[in-house]
């Protein structure tokens, strides 16, 4: 065991040293498809803590997306505040935001406070739409990145994978530290974790609020990336869908399940949806139900487990009626 | 003035108690979140619409039709997709219904593309007049057929056998088991009914306005509005709870404006959510 | 301090349904507590007001003096109270040994560290016996081990008051003489002990004190052999007719 836990490790230390000099051999387009990939996996992660680790399935979580990428783009256009600073108070401006929503919300159950957040998205969106400091249905422009959009291609590049990387560091932290163990029993069993002594209310926040941290400096960097955003495209329900595909195929409540799910799956958006426009969601739709019908618990427990035909069947039976 | 927005909201909640009590059901029963439901009511409304491109007849004549394919759809879709999974948590069967409302609304792209499409019967625009109010005549009947759908499927779960023993799983699907009653039928059934409820009020709705593919999603609030504030399963709730919904919406859109429609509906789901998750009647009547 | 826990007219209401009425009693430090009554006397109801789970409709619960009424579940736990569910109540997606940890981790206000607690947990559940089976998945172990690892993590919370409900349920006899020899042990070491039980021969066989419940109301309270021979607990717990036939059965012998 010892010997393939070096390996794992030297595998990750390249892999990480690849995607760090990578940019300097590609062109525009593949750095940007990994720009892209890099910000799913930071989004596959965030609602992993929430949704994987915690058991509160957050569909809705894209709001804070939105907020992010909202906050960015006033405080830059109408404020003029620098980039840095405006990601800061999106990041800590959402994790304020949950921890105050939270106090409602977190109290629903199961399917009730996936439909809240549901409801939460809707309405964000709808009010964004219909302020004018917002900018209303128009969207905001934001100003353009200096260097122009090679520089730009690069920054964001390196802002997404560092992103990410303190994403999955989180995680990790997390999985080992005892608000791992107390995420676990709330997802597990609630009313027992706190007949056990733990008081859900504090760690559940505690989740959300990491959540939203990453989710909005996600969207803060992509509202100044993309140079332009309105309500209909970071207040978007699929993206939230996407994100819990991948951290279901990769594996919910693992460190970097969520983050193999987010690369295959947009690597596979990429490059075959883009030739099958018409079929994209069709395409997209059959994945998600043959995902959950066969690999209801990700790919990394499939590879744990060792991948078969007869394993695949044999997982459906457990959910099957 | 004011009668006339409370009709036109009553008239409006007629439709949305009906829609609502299609989600409810499975949601109370199967404990899934059917997010494909809206895109299942619009295809029974591209029914209509096809059947009136080939044949000139009257909309409401093809209800049954709309009824009778959404029947089978649901039940081929519970029976081979979605009782794969049933079983299998939140997080899955909802991932699962989304992905099949993907399908459907592609399908519907590839068939009938993405332009709106109408039906435009001859009684359109006709209303009549009384106690000082317009009422049009599509309103009224589609109230009136929503209202006698979900009266019947209200008999039809409490009077029937076939009925009480969906009650039965709802409650305990393992004791239901026990009593020989397959859960398997039972799913699909609901599920099939539900879909051909939603199929009816697609031809309905076409009637009124016309659809794309993707006009289902904007059911979803609603559908989610009245299965909670009328109690999950319970179909007097969900009536009850479908017209408030339709005369809150009626009201907010006369004081607030149009453009506020949509947040006023998201705000009074969420306080629902938030205040009266257990329904108007406070309890929960399946389950 | 020799009376650990104390309830004072206890009575908790569901609606129209009362399930336990007045109930008074008092659990000493130290000592081995039975709780008995027919199903539906109001047993496990009233371990679940003592938890913090229900709220009390009327009436007090002290801790060590403490007030127990408003306070929340995880509160009563840091007090002092530990609990082993009926229904066995296990993470489902965790091993035995994270199982174990949770409860030593988060049963004591404070915190220690989590090398600390694995060493505490692996005692303990030697102790109970699961020792081999720790890295194990729930799903890989049978019932008897879930109630022994829910006994475990209790332990591993550190009560002063081990609340135990129907942990013998479904076990054969030698299991059954197993957790009694643990209870006592867990007993000698300190650890005050309310159970709650259906098979006779334990809770007769272990407990200092017992008190009966029927319909909510508390019937008899006193020492094993008292409770034996109470005609109301025969009456209630075996039906009036078997009482009717001891009674005949007594005339007939004289």
């Amino acid at each position: 065991m010892g010997n393939w836990r070096k390996r794992k490790n030297y595998l990750f230390v390249g892999i990480f040293l690849l995607f760090l000099f990578v940019p300097l051999f590609l062109r525009g387009y593949w750095i940007r498809l990994l720009t892209n990939m890099f910000m799913f996996a930071v989004l596959a992660e965030s609602v992993n803590i929430i949704a994987g680790y915690c058991g509160y399935l957050a569909l809705g979580n894209m709001f804070f997306f939105g907020l992010g990428a909202y906050t960015v783009a006033v405080l830059m256009t109408k404020f003029s505040f620098p980039f840095y600073c405006s990601l800061l108070i999106a990041g800590f401006g959402a994790s304020f935001f949950a921890m105050v929503v939270g106090l409602p919300i977190l109290r629903l159950k199961g399917q009730y406070f996936l439909m809240a957040t549901v409801g939460l998205l809707e309405l964000l969106r709808e009010i964004t739409t219909n302020l004018s400091l917002t900018g209303g249905g128009q969207g905001i422009t934001l100003p353009i990145f200096p260097g122009g959009a090679s520089a730009a291609n690069y920054f964001f590049y390196y802002y997404m994978f560092f992103l990410m990387i303190l994403s999955i560091l989180c995680t990790f932290y997390i999985s080992k530290s005892h608000f791992g163990f107390a995420f676990r029993a709330i997802k597990f069993d609630e009313d027992a974790a706190s007949v056990i002594g733990i008081n859900p209310t504090p760690y559940k926040t505690l989740a959300w609020s990491i959540s939203a941290f990453f989710t909005a400096l996600t969207g803060g960097g992509y509202a100044y990336w993309m140079t332009y955003i309105d309500p209909g495209e970071v207040y978007q329900i699929m993206p939230s869908v996407k994100m819990y595909l991948m951290m279901v195929l990769g594996g919910a409540g693992t460190v970097l399940g969520p983050i193999a799910g987010a690369f295959f799956i947009e690597l596979i958006s990429e490059l075959v949806w883009g030739k099958f426009l018409e079929l994209h969601l069709l395409i997209l739709g059959l994945v998600l139900v043959l995902v959950v019908i066969f690999t209801p618990k990700g790919f990394i427990d499939l590879i744990h487990k060792g991948l078969s035909p007869s394993k695949l069947l044999l997982g459906i039976k457990a959910n099957k009626v | 003035m004011l009668i006339q927005v409370l009709v036109n909201g009553f008239l409006q909640g007629g439709f949305y108690a009906c829609i609502g009590v299609s989600f409810s059901i499975v949601f109370g029963i199967m404990k899934i979140i059917n997010l494909a439901q809206g895109t299942q009511i619009i295809l029974g409304a591209y029914i209509t619409y096809t059947i009136c491109q080939f044949i000139r007849i009257d909309p409401f004549l093809t209800l049954p039709f709309a009824t009778i394919s959404l029947f089978f759809l649901g039940y081929f879709i519970q029976k081979y997709i979605i009782n794969l999974v049933a079983k299998g948590g939140l997080v899955i069967t909802s991932l699962l219904t989304f992905g099949l409302n993907l399908i459907l609304i592609n399908i519907a792209l590839l068939i009938w593309k993405a332009d709106f499409r109408g039906t435009n019967p001859w009684y359109m625009g006709m209303s009549f007049e009384i106690w000082g109010m317009t009422i049009p005549y599509v309103r009224l009947i589609i109230f009136i057929i929503a209202i006698l759908f979900t009266l019947s499927l209200d008999f039809f779960f409490r009077k029937t056998e076939t009925g009480n023993s969906i009650q039965a799983t709802a409650l305990n699907p393992k004791a239901a088991q026990l009593m020989g009653i397959d859960i398997g039928k039972t799913y699909c059934l609901t599920f099939a009914i539900s879909s051909a409820i939603g199929g009816a009020m697609g031809t309905l709705f076409i009637l009124a306005k016309p659809i794309s593919p993707f006009t289902g999603g904007d059911f979803l609030i609603i559908l989610f509005s009245v299965a909670i504030l009328g109690g999950l399963g319970s179909i007097p709730g969900a009536l009850i709870a479908g017209i408030i919904l339709g005369m809150v919406e009626s009201f907010s859109v006369m004081f607030f404006g149009i453009e506020y429609q949509k947040i006023m509906l998201n705000l009074v789901y969420l306080l629902i959510l938030i205040f009266l998750p257990k329904g108007l009647l406070g309890k929960r009547f399946y389950g | 301090m020799n009376i650990l826990l104390e309830g004072k007219r206890v009575t908790k209401n569901f609606g129209g349904l009362n399930a336990l009425r007045d109930v008074n009693f008092e659990i000493r430090r130290g000592e081995i507590f039975g709780l008995i009554g027919p199903n539906g006397s109001g047993k496990t109801t009233l371990l679940n007001i003592i938890n913090g789970i229900f709220p009390l409709t009327g009436g007090e619960i002290y801790f060590e003096g403490k007030r127990l009424n408003d306070l929340k579940p995880y509160q009563i736990t840091h007090l002092g109270i530990g609990r082993a569910f009926q229904i066995v109540r296990v993470f489902e997606g965790m091993t035995v040994k994270e199982n174990a940890l949770v409860g030593s981790l988060f049963g004591v206000k404070e915190r220690k560290s989590i090398s600390q607690a694995i060493k505490e947990v692996e005692e303990i559940l030697d102790f109970v016996g699961l020792g081999p089976k720790m890295n194990y998945q729930i799903s890989e172990i049978t019932i008897a081990d879930r109630k022994r690892l829910e006994l475990a993590r209790a332990l591993a919370m550190h009560p002063k008051l081990l609340l135990l409900d129907e942990v013998m349920a479904g076990l054969n006899p030698k299991e059954i003489e197993g957790l009694m020899e643990i209870i006592l042990t867990v007993n000698k070491k300190g650890v005050t002990i309310l159970i709650i039980e259906h098979v006779m021969k334990a809770v007769m066989g272990i407990s200092h004190r017992i008190m009966v419940l029927h319909q909510g109301k508390k019937i008899a309270i006193g020492s094993p052999k008292e409770i034996a021979e109470d005609e109301e607990v025969i009456k209630s717990y075996l039906g009036e007719r078997f009482a009717q036939r001891k009674i005949q059965k007594e005339e007939w012998n004289n």
